[in-house]
């Protein structure tokens, strides 16, 4: 447990340097100004719709981005393979930084439902926001991690972030045209899980146990993948 | 303290690392691990310092077979000083030690600052962040990450390099002390003097095999060709003779008015590497 938290302060520690918390209050108050200008006299309704969409399309590129800014410059630091010989549990390493990340996420959803939702609708929508965040958020930031410790530099990651986040944000642009969605897009799991997060600003809890399964699948083999990167990564040459 | 047999391992299946390797480091030794780019010394490295899995034969440190796996206890009583220095370069030198310092039981911790002043690290930079060190001030920081935790064995990647001549005179001085604190060190180098001047023995690999090993005062006597070279002056002349040692046991054999200089013709420890693997070092 010490260990643990030795790591997550240095990450938090990461996270600050890096000015990434500085970069999410600043899109916290541009998302804010943008909704409330663009919804003004518009009604509640399309207020959730563009938080729900705005929350899923910072969660899915932002945060994919900032894991693996933060990784790749620990790799070229080389202190990933110092960490390799260091007496603590390995996976902790990859532990404290989803706990790291998906804690500021939760701030982030927190934050940006109650300044727009208002504070009493948005107490009532809370757990079920910050439950689908929470997926998306460990989903993403494992994808991140995964490809920080695969590819070599930051070109090659720009070129993953471009296919992953618009492989990501394809249900979002075709949410815009209902007539238009292919039934194809129910093999994507974004689809899924954007739904779901639209649904939960509204108060609506249609996912049964087999999205909660296949959400805590993925997370579980995404984790498993990582860190075999992690354990790839801590072996390479200097 | 270290036991290795048979020891082998291939990164892919027809690129073998290492074939067979053999060796054990005695507590307190330093055992200096030689050859050239590519030979298999970093591997065994990593092998011994519970990094790379899946190998062949057996290692055993501290008497426990590390095929069982490497627990929290093992890592603690270990310290690897990397041939570069991985340092969180945001962070300052003494930040950076009270992070990897953290992970280890406090009673086996040093002083941060006495430990930084016997590597005679500059003091203004004690609190600015490490990308304004120069590289020997960062080989200081990593040399201190290594032995801040009292290690029972300390594995040392070109210890050297990066430093100038006094900075590599310190190390070798500070490595000397070590040993005589009883910790048992493994030296991976290229570096000749490095190895001539600390380790009690040292083993050649080339292709993933050892071709010799034994002290560096052994591996030279027994390839010496047992001649001398003597250089005097003679008549305002200077001169050069070559003698077997023995004739020099009745005194100088030959007329001369001052004798200048006497060399053994003994083989430095990089002709004898070149001499039991036909490579080089820097290959």
């Amino acid at each position: 447990m010490r260990s643990f938290l030795v790591l997550l302060k240095k990450d938090f520690r990461m996270m600050v340097s890096g000015r990434f918390f500085l970069a999410a209050a600043g899109s916290l108050l541009l998302y804010t100004l943008f909704i409330q200008y663009i919804v003004s006299g518009n009604g509640l309704t399309q207020l959730k719709v563009l938080v729900g969409e705005l929350l899923f399309i910072e969660i899915a590129a932002v945060r994919f981005l900032e894991i693996g800014s933060m990784l790749l410059k620990e790799k070229q630091m080389g202190v990933v393979r110092v960490h390799a010989v260091m007496p603590f549990q390995k996976r902790l390493f990859l532990l404290s930084k989803l706990t790291a990340f998906l804690l500021s996420d939760l701030l982030f959803a927190a934050g940006l439902t109650m300044l727009n939702a208002g504070g009493l609708e948005a107490a009532g929508i809370m757990p079920a926001v910050l439950l689908q965040t929470a997926v998306l958020s460990l989903l993403m930031a494992l994808a991140g991690f995964g490809c920080a410790m695969l590819l070599q530099d930051f070109k090659q990651f720009s070129a993953a972030y471009a296919v992953i986040v618009a492989y990501a944000a394809v249900p979002v642009f075709m949410a815009q045209d209902p007539s238009g969605v292919a039934a194809w897009i129910n093999w994507n799991p974004f689809y899924h899980i954007y739904r779901e997060l639209k649904n939960a600003f509204f108060g609506i809890h249609c996912a049964g146990w087999v999205y909660y399964a296949c959400t805590g699948c993925g997370i579980g083999v995404m984790f498993l993948l990582a860190q075999a990167a992690f354990y790839k990564e801590m072996g390479k040459e200097g | 303290m270290i036991e290795v047999n048979n020891l082998t391992f291939s990164y892919e299946k027809d690129r073998r690392a290492l074939r067979g390797i053999q060796f054990h480091v005695r507590e307190g030794e330093i055992f200096g691990f030689l050859g050239p780019n590519g030979s298999g010394k970093s591997t065994t490295q990593k092998i011994l310092t519970g990094i790379l899995k899946g190998y062949g034969g057996s290692v055993s440190l501290f008497g426990q077979d590390l095929s069982a796996g490497h627990t929290a206890d093992f890592f603690a009583k270990i310290s690897v000083l990397f041939e570069f220095p991985y340092l969180y370069t945001n962070l300052s030198a003494v930040d950076n030690l009270r992070y990897f310092s953290s992970f280890y039981p406090k009673s086996q911790l040093r002083d941060i600052g006495e430990v930084l002043e016997k590597l005679e690290f500059k003091k203004e930079f004690l609190n600015k962040p490490v990308s304004s060190c120069s590289k020997g001030m960062r080989q200081r920081v990593s040399m201190a990450r290594a032995l801040i935790t009292s290690p029972k064995v300390l594995f040392l990647d070109e210890p050297t390099s990066g430093l100038d001549p006094s900075g590599a005179v310190l190390f070798r001085k500070i490595i000397e002390e070590e040993r005589r604190k009883g910790t048992t060190i493994f030296l991976t180098t290229h570096n000749m003097l490095d190895a001539d001047l600390l380790c009690d023995r040292v083993a050649f690999l080339a292709d993933g095999k050892i071709a010799a090993m034994d002290t560096p005062k052994k591996l030279k006597e027994q390839n010496s060709s047992g001649r001398v070279a003597v250089h005097y002056l003679y008549e305002g002349k200077r001169c050069e003779q070559t003698l077997e040692i023995s004739e020099l046991e009745t005194g100088i054999p030959f007329v001369h008015d001052e004798i200048i200089s006497i060399h053994s013709m003994e083989p430095s420890l990089e002709d004898m590497f070149i001499q039991y693997t036909g490579r080089r070092l820097n290959e």
